[in-house]
């Protein structure tokens, strides 16, 4: 793929990621087809800052988890009064490192 | 979510289930009221969806199974969870199988993909949510 438009991709999308996971993917989106372009571009990624304000506010009926496709914890946390409280708060530290991870994982789908 | 995180989080969070619900049942012979944990009902004052769980616990292990729907269905849901998880986890641990971490996954596509099933569940949660705000617990 054309090196300008790998840069703009990554100074758009850098703060969606774990800083050691920036040059893994820049290498890899320069490795790639520029037909992939549109469906990288597609992917559902969500923003970390934008989850922990949902997470401070609605952290605890799980809806952080919810949106970010942590269904499961999202279940456990909305049926315990967030984890007794205590899971709630963990998560204020804990949601954004995960969204990072999360938004990685959704798009290595598309890199291979 | 990767097993062993999964793992290390519901299990932490079992046994702090446990020790909250032992403390209750060792506390309300002296005490008979439970004190609230909630973060949604220290700010608002209102209950979230599952308040009155505990409540409905300790009715349901003093064999009150009539009362104990009436404060929160959610109780006896919590109660087998719970009990559940804790046996499944450590088996899972203890024979180095991830057959609870495969259901959790199907499971949780199912629930994210099917909105048959998910809808409902949803309304069920809301309308319990409305009652517990009815009841004042």
């Amino acid at each position: 793929m054309d090196q300008s438009k790998v840069d703009l991709f990554m100074m758009t999308y850098s703060k969606y990621f774990e800083g050691h996971h920036l040059m893994a993917i820049r290498d890899q989106l320069l490795k790639l087809d520029d037909s992939k372009m549109i469906q990288i571009q597609s992917v559902n990624m969500k923003d970390p800052t934008m989850v922990l304000i949902v997470s401070i506010i609605g952290g605890h009926f799980g809806i952080d988890r919810f949106i970010i496709g942590d269904t499961g914890v999202g279940v456990a946390k909305l049926l315990t009064c967030g984890g007794l409280g205590i899971w709630t708060i963990v998560d204020w530290f804990m949601i954004m490192g995960r969204t990072r991870q999360v938004n990685m994982e959704r798009i290595q789908m598309y890199m291979h | 979510m990767p097993r062993n995180r999964l793992y290390t989080y519901l299990l932490f969070f079992t046994l702090s289930g446990w020790l909250w619900l032992g403390w209750n049942v060792a506390d309300q012979s002296v005490h008979g009221e439970t004190p609230t944990v909630c973060l949604f009902k220290a700010i608002t004052g209102l209950p979230c969806p599952s308040c009155g769980a505990t409540r409905a616990i300790l009715l349901l292990l003093h064999g009150n199974f009539r009362d104990s729907m009436m404060m929160n269905p959610l109780g006896i849901i919590l109660l087998l969870g719970l009990i559940i998880l804790l046996l499944w986890l450590i088996a899972d641990m203890l024979r180095r199988s991830d057959s609870f971490y495969r259901s959790y996954r199907k499971t949780e596509n199912m629930l994210a993909h099917n909105y048959r099933l998910s809808v409902p569940l949803v309304f069920l949660v809301l309308s319990n949510w409305i009652w517990n705000i009815v009841k004042g617990l």
